[in-house]
């Protein structure tokens, strides 16, 4: 009864059109409301809650270290990089903006972040050649995904701050499913551009990879610092965000010079923004979280899944299909803020490691990011290309298939996401 | 084995259900670690049990493994309805009153004491009345463990040793004076964070129980280091005074005996656990050494200032722990 | 009377928050250094840390809101009419509102049950735990002037005070 309720409360209130954060917030003080015993001062105990915590503090960092790399145009630098010799293939070009992507995943956390640095020099050089202008959308709206599964990620650290796992672990299990799936990324690429006969092959000139990789390897340089840094243990990944932003404003502003110091407030102003917007929907669904934990709904959820006594693999399948459904609808963060205090006790109890399960969540929730209605890459993507959405989803579609079969790989061979740990 | 799926499923809460007694009594119980760990498991008998003997008087309702509060959260918010009863590591307690560092003084509280019934009853009415305007009432301790070094590098034979080491402690203003005295570099880290930290050298030592040695960290780390009687690690029967006050007098009186009854075995059972799995180690391949009886009287002396910083912040305190330890 | 919210948030609220901000991270990164090579460590330096980006983030939230920072969904209302949309975008704005007051109220029982309380941090500053939080209520009223403003907009415009535009 509760759960039909609660559903229906927070599906109305998302769909109104109200601020995501807001809406959960007030579908659990909803249900406070109904139960007259707990108090109402837990409201705002819960709001400190969601935000009061060491390992969440990487994420303004992150941000912080994503926003100086766009403003610095770190990724203008990495794409001449790869460009200067990749072409020594037929559609060379597409498959180094890929690469471009799957290098940038691992300086930037997010998504977006990872969409909105490349959109632009991948765009312009991608279309000096002669590639589709939704295959060039598609390219940047799905690269940028692999920001999520690559680390550092913001969606690895919402889900270790929130279920308790060691962020560091979730970066390690992150990066050969994040290698995989960009693996599976450039050779769509590299089929499509043969298939339509994009771009033109060129022999590779070894002075302009040596110049290019000369201005690029400050940048070059950055994934290193963040995974050495965290794999080898010697920072915190709360730490290691810190590490990034300040070597990322250390580059910009005395190595490539391309940051001016009286910009900094207004680049911490931007990322202050976007960590608030984080922030409140964090702070809605703790809240709702906390409601329906409290109610017993959890538990209920708990029993009833485990009453239909799926086996493990059926399990993540129909983990699979909720979360693809969702995701249509909902926002990575929002979907992480919703349901990983639910489905993952319900994980561990199957004797799924939980650390795969948070790699199964993100991958679905990279997909989620690509696919419409409400997927925030493919407005990022349209906004700076100025292609119609359904013009990015056009370019996208053919990824999908390999997403998918990324996805059954990494849900049904556990070992991709532990066997670095 | 009583009925948890019907609490969940009347949630109305407020209708007084078939209960010939009249009203009930809605009791929340929040821990912070898993279902299987001691503590958690201890809390859901006393919800069980607590339920039988008020003939469903009180009703609990127990969030085991942080589902609702982490113990310092639940802590926060005794006393708000929200929540009545938690069993934190004592060490919360002094972020509501220092002097409840009283519990974690180098060579405090002790095994022979703690096992005596008249003794535990009299230090909870030290205890109580320190948190008592936060709204707490303390029905007892639990005992964690006797805690040792542990070090992956260093074979300790002496709190010599120790010296210049970056040792990994829960915090507590009066473990930290102790660190001191030793001279080593007390690291505050999550216990999540333990055996990574240990294993790149970001620490060299940890200051924790067996049993954590045992699951956490493993016999390849391999050196130990015991002071029986160093620190007698506790968890504090926190219950909220007003939520207490308000409870008719018979069922006040079956939490206070249930809670006895509990905290009674469960010391020597911690004392066992804790030698049994010493000697497992051992077995295993642990190095553990352990600090002779004659030298234990000198190192009481060598913590002297720790006790003097203590007395001379809250010398009726320690002046009525004196005593009582007489 | 929102011009003057919006002054005060831009010209003093926001230098604050950077400020707050600039604190946080830079005492991060002096802890992490002085951990990885001089072996040392300030056991209160992450409760700041931690507490400097809380208020920097909470003190701008509201703020985030008015420049349409705030995520919703557009599926529905983009395909309604002009007066449907001043309908709904009121009724939003009202429960929103409704919200900021609740939280406000909220916010205040839990910092005067802190202050009663005597709840100190947890690191040995020992900080009011009371001071620490009561950046809830001023999250709470800042929440209660924007919707107020959102509210009074969208019944005079029917449209949103902002939509969300950019990451
Ligand atoms: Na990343
Ligand atoms: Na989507």
């Amino acid at each position: 009864m509760i759960i039909g309720i609660s559903v229906v409360i927070v599906l109305l209130l998302l769909a109104s059109g109200m601020e995501i954060g807001i809406a959960m917030g007030l579908a659990g003080i909803l249900l406070l409301l109904f139960h007259v015993n707990i108090p109402i001062s837990v409201i705002s105990h819960e709001v400190l809650n969601a935000v009061d915590s060491y390992t969440l503090l990487a994420i303004p960092f992150f941000i912080l270290a994503g926003n100086l790399m766009m403003e610095g145009r770190l990724a203008d630098r990495l794409m001449d990089f790869f460009g200067s010799f990749m072409r020594f293939i037929r559609g060379g070009l597409g498959v180094g903006a890929m690469l471009a992507s799957v290098f940038f995943a691992a300086i930037s956390g997010s998504s977006v972040a990872s969409a909105a640095a490349l959109s632009k020099t991948i765009t312009e050089s991608l279309q000096k050649e002669n590639y589709a202008k939704n295959f060039t959308a598609g390219i940047v709206a799905v690269g940028g995904t692999l920001g999520l599964m690559i680390p550092p990620s913001l969606t690895f650290i919402l889900i270790g701050t929130m279920i308790g796992i060691p962020v560091r672990d979730l970066f390690v299990a992150g990066i050969t499913p994040g290698i995989l799936e960009g693996l599976l990324l450039i050779f769509m690429t590299y089929f499509i551009s043969r298939k339509y006969k994009y771009g033109y092959k060129r022999k590779v000139k070894m002075r302009e990879v040596s110049s290019s990789f000369g201005k690029s390897s400050a940048a070059i340089l950055l994934p290193i610092i963040i995974l050495g840094g965290i794999y080898l243990g010697i920072f915190t990944p709360t730490e290691v965000s810190v590490v990034a932003a300040i070597y990322a404003l250390f580059v910009c502003v005395f190595i490539y010079k391309s940051i001016k110091l009286v910009k900094l407030p207004k680049i911490i102003k931007d990322t202050i923004y976007s960590t608030s917007m984080i922030y409140l929907v964090l702070i809605g669904g703790t809240l709702l979280s906390f409601i329906l934990t409290r109610l017993g709904v959890a538990n209920t959820i708990l029993s009833f899944i485990q009453g239909m006594d799926l086996p493990v693999w059926g399990f993540l399948l129909l983990i699979n299909v909720v979360l693809l459904a969702l995701g249509m609808f909902l926002d990575g963060i929002s979907l992480i803020v919703i349901l990983a205090p639910l489905l993952f006790p319900v994980a561990s109890g199957m004797g799924i490691n939980p650390i795969h399960f948070a790699v199964i969540m993100v991958a679905n929730i990279e997909i989620a990011t690509i696919t419409p209605p409400v997927g925030l890459n493919l407005y990022v993507v349209s906004g700076v290309s100025k292609l119609k959405v359904s013009d990015v989803v056009k370019g996208v579609i053919p990824f999908y298939f390999v997403r998918l079969a990324g996805l059954l790989l990494i849900t049904f061979i556990p070992t991709l996401s532990l066997w670095l740990l | 084995a009583c009925g948890e799926n019907e609490t969940t499923s009347n949630s109305s809460g407020n209708d007084n259900g078939g209960d010939d007694s009249g009203e009930t009594f809605e009791m929340i119980l929040s821990s912070e670690v898993p279902e299987s760990h001691f503590k958690s498991k201890l809390m859901k008998e006393f919800a069980e049990k607590i339920e039988k003997r008020t003939d469903g008087g009180i009703k609990t309702e127990f969030f085991p493994a942080g589902q609702l509060y982490s113990d310092i959260d639940a802590l926060q918010s005794i006393g708000t309805g929200a929540v009545h009863s938690v069993w934190p590591v004592s060490v919360q307690l002094e972020s509501f009153n220092s002097a409840y560092g009283l519990t974690s003084l180098p060579f405090g509280l002790t095994d022979e004491n703690m096992l005596d019934p008249e003794y535990r009853s009299n230090l909870m009415n030290i205890l109580t009345p320190l948190v008592e305007p936060n709204g707490m009432e303390v029905a007892g301790l639990l005992r964690t463990t006797d805690a040792l070094f542990i070090s992956q590098n260093e074979e300790m034979k002496s709190l010599e040793d120790l010296k210049g080491m970056k040792i990994r402690m829960t915090g507590g203003k009066w473990l930290l004076e102790m660190a001191k005295q030793i001279d080593a570099s007390a690291i505050g880290l999550p216990a999540s964070e333990m055996s990574t930290a240990l294993s790149q050298g970001t620490i060299d030592a940890v200051y924790s129980s067996p049993s954590g040695w045992d699951t956490i960290l493993g016999t390849s780390v391999p050196y130990g280091y015991y002071v029986p009687g160093l620190n007698i690690l506790t968890y504090s029967i926190v219950l909220d005074k007003e939520w207490m006050a308000s409870l008719p007098q018979d069922y006040q009186e079956e939490i206070y005996k249930l809670i006895d009854e509990l905290s009674a075995n469960q010391w020597q059972e911690s004392i066992d656990t804790d030698k049994a799995l010493m000697e497992k180690l051992e077995e295993d391949g642990a190095t553990i050494h352990t600090e002779a009886k004659d030298n234990i009287e000198i190192l009481k002396e060598e913590m002297q200032p720790v006790y003097d910083a203590f007395e001379s912040e809250f010398p009726d305190i320690y002046s009525q722990f004196q005593e009582l330890n007489k | 009377m929102f011009k003057i919210t919006r002054l005060f948030e831009q010209k003093v609220l926001f230098p604050i928050s950077i400020i707050l901000f600039s604190v946080s991270g830079l005492l991060m990164f002096v802890e992490a250094v002085q951990r990885s090579i001089l072996n040392r460590s300030f056991e209160w330096a992450s409760e700041i840390s931690i507490y400097c980006m809380i208020w920097s983030i909470l003190l701008m939230t509201a703020h985030a809101g008015k420049k349409g920072q705030h995520i919703r969904i557009e599926l529905v209302y983009t395909k309604l009419n002009k007066s449907l949309k001043r309908i709904l975008f009121t009724v939003v704005n009202l429960i929103s509102l409704i919200f900021s007051l609740i939280l406000t109220y909220s916010s205040y029982l839990t910092v005067t049950h802190a202050y009663k309380t005597q709840q100190m941090s947890q690191s040995t500053l020992q900080i009011p735990v009371w001071i620490l939080s009561s950046v809830l209520i001023i999250l709470g009223v800042l929440l209660f002037v924007y919707y107020l403003e959102s509210l009074i907009y969208s019944l005079k415009n029917g449209e949103l005070l902002n939509t969300y535009q950019e990451y």
